[in-house]
């Protein structure tokens, strides 16, 4: 994934501020530091990281904080869910069979 | 364990014997609890069987499918002679096989059909183990209006999810809907036409999962449980290797948070007073007060009021519950087209609800006034066997 100028220029919005993290999947195969600028939205790192990553889009995701272990909001934004510089952030599959 | 020659012969008919070696185990406690359990298939089974070995007092198991012949390899309670029958049924009968000091009925049918807002208030926990998210959110609501706990489990082939949801007014705990992704919400939304009315060429996917995750999920939901219904002592970590290929087991626990724009909580957790109405009457002047009267009643579930056709003019009143039909209800034998606009409600308030009505039952589990002070339900429930 690159980091930095995909980000800030995602959806043509400008943003100013960072928080670098390390994003990866739940099965590890895919791992990256990347930089979240503040006010982007879980939708929106998920969105990205499926796209850079190819990911299966037939897959329902969830971000989660594993360093602090908290199931991010994926409409809130990233940046106001106290994730915090060098955190782990991980995209799970987001079940459903039963 | 190694038990002394005194130990062993101190309680030589007691079936709970060794649960009641364990310290922190009330076996007592355990014959009080009451538990519904949505959904009878893989996940649901292992549940249902742990359930029944450990004692539980009442076990309340809804699910409106038959048994399948692919079920067998995730289900436990069923075998072949029981191919065809009801998985509620079934599966409340293996429990009185396993335990006949268990309270186990099955219910053949939708939960939204057979289950009362009392019936599960009166519930110490409503455990979910369905298959699809729509089933999972109307659970979740039913179980905030009812302020009961929600366990709820997720599988696939590999991983398995299992949650706990207090839904206790009082403390800020999140709930089902609060963490969603919103992603979900679109593709339930891409099931349904834009006037609300299920597609019918869609089919929902089927996902491969086997006995070795949905047993997991099974012994994970109900050790939540009694972590919540009876207090065992959670001080102790339960451990677990495997050097086996195929299953590599890694527990982690995550927390959630409310959210503050939860589109669930907000509405359905204020814990409404809860009045009984049967579902033939006319909900007229059972409201507490008059200011009633502007409230917005929410229904339980979207219901169709009537279709008119725009090429032939034709129009048609009718009350029936939105899920019961699909898109082939647009279309007009007449015009050979898909003309006709179908009208679909999911609130009112009780003047319009009493036009719409005109004394005819209402196809709804509840009405809900969630701005009433205090709110309050209007519980439409007739169900055969609801016995809360």
């Amino acid at each position: 994934m690159t980091p930095n100028n995909h980000f800030q220029q995602q959806n043509n919005k400008q943003y100013t501020m960072n928080i670098p993290v390390i994003l990866r999947t739940a099965d590890q195969t895919r791992k990256s530091e990347v930089n979240i600028p503040y006010g982007m939205t879980g939708n929106e790192v998920i969105e990205n990281a499926v796209d850079n990553w190819k990911l299966p889009k037939d897959v329902t995701y969830t971000l989660v904080n594993a360093t602090s272990n908290h199931v991010l909001n994926s409409s809130q934004a990233v940046s106001d869910q106290n994730v915090k510089s060098g955190d782990l952030l991980s995209l799970d599959n987001t079940l459903t069979a039963g | 364990m190694n038990l002394s020659a005194k130990e062993t012969t101190q309680r030589p008919n007691d079936r709970y014997d060794r649960h009641r070696l364990i310290e922190g185990f009330d076996q007592e406690r355990l014959a009080l609890v009451d538990a519904i359990v949505i959904g009878a298939g893989a996940v649901g089974n292992e549940v249902i069987k742990n359930l029944a070995l450990l004692g539980i007092g009442r076990i309340d198991i809804h699910d409106f499918d038959l048994i399948e012949i692919h079920n067998l390899t995730r289900s436990v309670l069923f075998h072949e002679g029981l191919v065809g029958r009801s998985k509620a049924e079934a599966a409340a009968d293996a429990c009185r096989n396993i335990d006949p000091n268990v309270t186990a009925q099955g219910f053949m049918g939708d939960f939204r059909d057979r289950l009362s807002v009392e019936r599960v208030r009166a519930a110490d926990a409503v455990i979910c183990c369905v298959d699809n998210h729509e089933a999972r959110i109307a659970l979740n609501r039913l179980c905030l209006l009812a302020g009961t706990p929600l366990l709820n489990a997720a599988i696939d082939a590999w991983e398995v999810s299992a949650e706990i949801y207090p839904h206790t007014p009082t403390d800020a705990a999140a709930c089902y809907e609060c963490w969603i992704p919103s992603a979900i919400y679109e593709s339930i939304s891409a099931r349904y036409s834009c006037g609300g009315l299920r597609k019918a060429s869609i089919e929902q996917r089927r996902i491969p999962t086997t006995t070795l995750t949905s047993s997991i999920a099974g012994a994970a939901l109900v050790s939540l449980l009694l972590q919540h219904v009876c207090d065992l002592p959670t001080r102790r970590k339960f451990s677990v290797q495997s050097r086996s290929r195929l299953l590599s087991l890694t527990a982690e626990e995550r927390m959630i948070s409310r959210n503050p724009v939860c589109p669930a909580c907000g509405i359905y957790g204020k814990l409404p007073v809860i009045i009984p109405c049967r579902a033939e009457s006319s909900p007229v002047g059972i409201y507490p007060t008059a200011q009633d009267e502007e409230s917005e009643l929410i229904f339980s579930e979207p219901i169709i009021t009537g279709w008119h056709c725009s090429g032939c003019h034709q129009s048609h009143a009718l009350l029936a519950r939105a899920r019961d039909y699909d898109t082939s209800l647009t279309w007009c034998p007449e015009c050979q087209a898909a003309s006709r606009s179908v009208s679909i409600m999911d609130s009112a308030t009780p003047s319009s609800l009493r036009a719409l009505s005109a004394g005819r039952k209402l196809p709804l589990q509840f009405l809900y006034s969630p701005d009433s002070r205090p709110p309050f339900l209007l519980s439409l429930s007739n169900r055969l066997n609801d016995d809360s």
